[in-house]
């Protein structure tokens, strides 16, 4: 809203920048909600100029994607910032300022309707650190998606299991983990290794996630 | 170490404790950590949580200054809270270093600061978690050189069989001369290290008793000695979260009570020029959005007018916020921080620290009755709702007159509030005092813990007005701190065994377990209360008498006795009044030895 306001107000185009990263290894233990102060910090070190919300206290507008659970790693994650200029070869910069095991893959500038109407569907794939996940942890977490969000598709290969689910604030990798410990399957998350490989747009006709760059 | 980040079995631990993000590393500005075997490994450890210890300027400083030496590098760990220690024990994990996630056993030199006399037993935790012998004696020559530094280094009798070798003064100047020593010793026995350390100047070594006090180094051009260019900037929130930038050491006011003001003397100031070009340097290469100006009084620092002006510009352009953390108690002070815009915001802090005039000249802290009213007064008149208030309970010659002083004080601050409309929130702070070593006040005994109880509750007892609200202090916490600031070795065993008992983290309420200490302390035949509880002779030995900081006994003295009679000294900017440093330090107020 703000970020809309202000941008009335300037009389100027402010770029919404749709950004695609990943956050991998150590920094994966860092809050998702910590995330929007750790990339507008980059920014700033890169000499990119943000966007301020109006109002009591104002800061860099961003949106940021569903949120991810402390450990998990994100292969696709998106987010969405809003600068006073952009130009293509900013991202670049942007890349060399971020901390360690964080990364932007790609880059967009997007109009339309806001990131989290798009983003409606995500794939984890979930495998065992300590043993094998058999197909009765398929079952187990089939059942859990379904019953806290939304299925979509799921598979089964050499001990990983991989679910396209949707309802992503109800369906995270919390209540997996938890359906696997319920059931005995493991006993919390040191037992279990989850990545989120993609965030996008559930597509009915395809059965696919559609990537949101 | 594991083949990759998926096999390692530190993330499965991690995966287990809360808030893991504290444990990883990874912040912007820390690393690389340097190849080569021909390189000193320095790890710098915090004993207490990482939110607290990421706030500390002191290490920022040390690591980027460690970093610049071709032959050093390094590293941090901070205490880990009991949830990932107990986690450890259960792997049989070691602690490990943020940057390599080395153990810590693998350093050549682990270095401790001393902040907080309560965190003593999160020295042994780290220790212990690194797989490190506790005890200086007990150390092999291929176990890391313990160093420690910071205020407690400079009565560190109470842990010293703990640290090989302790830091006294500027790390600055004494580290970069300790790390060559130790670089250029690689592989030779532990005891030829000891004696080379203990050769430096401003370096106590408790296994080689020095013959003549230890005498504290300072760094006297500042804006010539080492500060930070880049900064590590947390992940995750911390107490702190700024850009901090030092515009002095020292401090010229002679508060009696006050530790840092005798033991980091003389007064050394920054430049306003290169504050202003470090500050840019900083905020192009950290991304922080806010600055704070620390010293012991802001305030105080003659360039503070200039640099608002010179900064004006540099704030607006990156929205940056400005925060100066203690403001002197005066109104000249309030309507300068009123033209901050960024401190319009919160409320604003004053440390009067007594009640009353008698009491405040008894321990020198120079601020006036009128002093406090017209920075009350500033502060509603431009437009505040808040202000927190910092007082002592305690101190010497105290009587419940200046308890009500206490009373009358805020009292006032919400008359003062409703003159000017406001809504007049007052907030007190009431801390028991604890006589310190190096001070005027080192031989004074420290209130008992019932009396302290007894006065915070009479002082929260007598409030009358709903806008003030009032906390005190822990009186068995500032027990325990006392006994250890004025502490000797044979309290050393005392840490060591209430630690095997589990205490941790006693400087945090939850954690903090007096019982346990009370029990130990008569198990090893300890009489604790003897260390706060007399008044000592001025012609005793004291425990810390080998460390000399710069400030002589004879200045100290004359302050006792003029505290007594309640005779103001004046700020030394006014006039040198002869603590020791004149003549001795080649600094602005100190060059000239006093006629």
């Amino acid at each position: 809203m703000a970020g809309r306001e202000s941008r009335i107000r300037n009389g100027a185009d402010m770029p919404r920048i749709r950004i695609i990263f990943e956050k991998k290894e150590w920094i994966t233990f860092v809050n998702h909600m910590d995330l929007p102060l750790i990339f507008s910090r980059a920014a700033r070190r890169a000499g990119l100029s943000q966007e301020f919300t109006q109002g009591f206290s104002p800061h860099p507008h961003m949106s940021l994607g569903p949120a991810l659970a402390i450990g998990v790693t994100g292969l696709a994650e998106p987010a969405e910032f809003w600068f006073n200029q952009w130009k293509e070869e900013n991202y670049v910069l942007w890349n060399s300022k971020l901390p360690q095991g964080l990364k932007i893959l790609k880059c967009a500038e997007v109009d339309g309707p806001a990131l989290a109407k798009s983003t409606t569907a995500a794939v984890y794939s979930i495998s065992g650190t300590k043993s094998e996940l058999g197909s009765d942890a398929e079952n187990v977490l089939k059942d859990a998606a379904a019953k806290a969000g939304q299925l979509f598709d799921s598979a089964f290969d050499c001990g990983t299991v991989v679910l396209t689910v949707g309802e992503l604030n109800r369906c995270g990798a919390g209540c997996l983990v938890n359906a696997l410990k319920d059931s005995g399957i493991c006993s919390g998350w040191p037992d279990v290794d989850i990545v989120r490989r993609s965030v996008g747009t559930w597509d009915t006709a395809s059965g696919k996630v559609l990537p949101l760059i | 170490m594991a083949e990759t980040f998926y096999d390692d079995p530190r993330r499965m631990v991690l995966a287990s404790v809360k808030r893991p993000s504290r444990y990883i590393g990874c912040e912007w500005g820390s690393g690389p950590v340097k190849d080569g075997t021909d390189i000193l490994r320095v790890c710098y450890a915090f004993p207490d949580l990482y939110e607290v210890g990421m706030s500390y300027l002191g290490f920022q400083i040390l690591y980027g200054l460690t970093k610049s030496l071709d032959f050093a590098d390094a590293e941090r760990v901070y205490a880990p809270w009991p949830d990932l220690e107990a986690a450890l024990r259960d792997a049989d994990m070691p602690i490990w270093a943020l940057e390599s996630k080395r153990s810590l056993s693998d350093f050549d030199v682990v270095g401790f600061t001393l902040q907080y006399e309560l965190s003593y037993t999160n020295v042994l935790t780290i220790l212990d978690l690194g797989k490190i012998p506790l005890h200086s004696s007990e150390r092999k020559d291929n176990d890391p050189m313990v160093i420690a530094g910071g205020p407690c280094a400079l009565t560190p009798e109470p842990v010293a069989p703990f640290i090989d070798a302790f830091c006294i003064g500027d790390g600055e100047v004494v580290l970069p001369e300790m790390l060559r020593v130790l670089h250029d010793l690689r592989g030779h026995s532990r005891a030829e290290k000891l004696e080379a350390l203990a050769k430096i100047e401003g370096v106590y070594v408790p296994q080689l008793p020095p013959s003549r006090p230890v005498r504290r180094r300072i760094a006297e051009d500042l804006d010539e000695t080492f500060y930070c260019r880049e900064m590590i900037v947390p992940n995750t929130g911390i107490v702190h979260d700024r850009i901090a930038l030092q515009v002095f050491k020292g401090c010229t006011r002679g508060c009696r009570f006050c530790q840092a003001g005798m033991i980091d003397r003389p007064v050394r100031e920054r430049s306003s020029e290169s504050i202003v070009k470090q500050a840019e340097t900083l905020l192009k290469n950290t991304g922080w959005e806010e600055l704070g100006l620390l010293s012991l009084a802001t305030c105080d620092w003659t360039q503070l007018a200039e640099t608002l002006k010179r900064f004006e510009p540099l704030l607006k352009e990156n929205q940056i916020k400005l925060s100066l953390p203690s403001l002197r108690v005066d109104a000249f002070s309030v309507n300068m921080a009123a033209e901050l815009e960024t401190m319009r915001k919160g409320g604003l802090t004053f440390a009067p620290e007594a009640g009353t005039q008698r009491l405040r000249d008894v321990i020198n802290k120079g601020v006036s009755e009128e002093d406090i009213i017209s920075a009350l007064d500033a502060t509603f008149a431009h437009g505040w709702d808040r202000v927190k208030l910092y007082f002592m309970m305690g101190l010497p010659t105290e009587t419940e007159e200046d308890l009500a002083g206490i009373l009358d004080i805020c009292n006032e601050a919400v008359s003062i509030a409703r003159r000017h409309k406001r809504h007049g929130d007052v907030n007190v702070s009431l801390a028991g005092f604890v006589p310190k070593g190096h001070t005027p006040f080192q031989w004074e005994a420290q209130l008992d813990r019932v009396s302290l109880r007894e006065r915070g509750r009479w002082v929260k007892g007598h409030i009358r007005n709903r806008k003030v609200s009032l906390s005190y202090h822990e009186p068995d916490q500032t027990f325990l701190e006392g006994v250890f600031a004025r502490g000797d070795v044979k309290l050393a065993p005392a840490i060591e065994e209430v630690w095997r008992r589990g205490e941790r983290f006693d400087g945090w309420t939850e954690h903090f377990n007096f019982e346990r200490w009370e029990s130990v302390f008569r198990d090893l035949d300890i009489d604790a209360d003897s260390y706060v509880s007399r008044t000592r002779n001025v012609s005793e030995k004291l425990p810390w008498d080998h460390i000399d900081c710069g400030v002589t006994k004879e200045y100290l003295k004359k302050e006792r006795e003029k505290a007594f009679s309640g005779e103001p000294t004046h700020d030394c900017r006014k006039g040198c009044n002869g603590c020791g440093w004149q003549g001795v330090a080649d600094t602005e107020w100190c060059r000239h030895a006093k006629d």
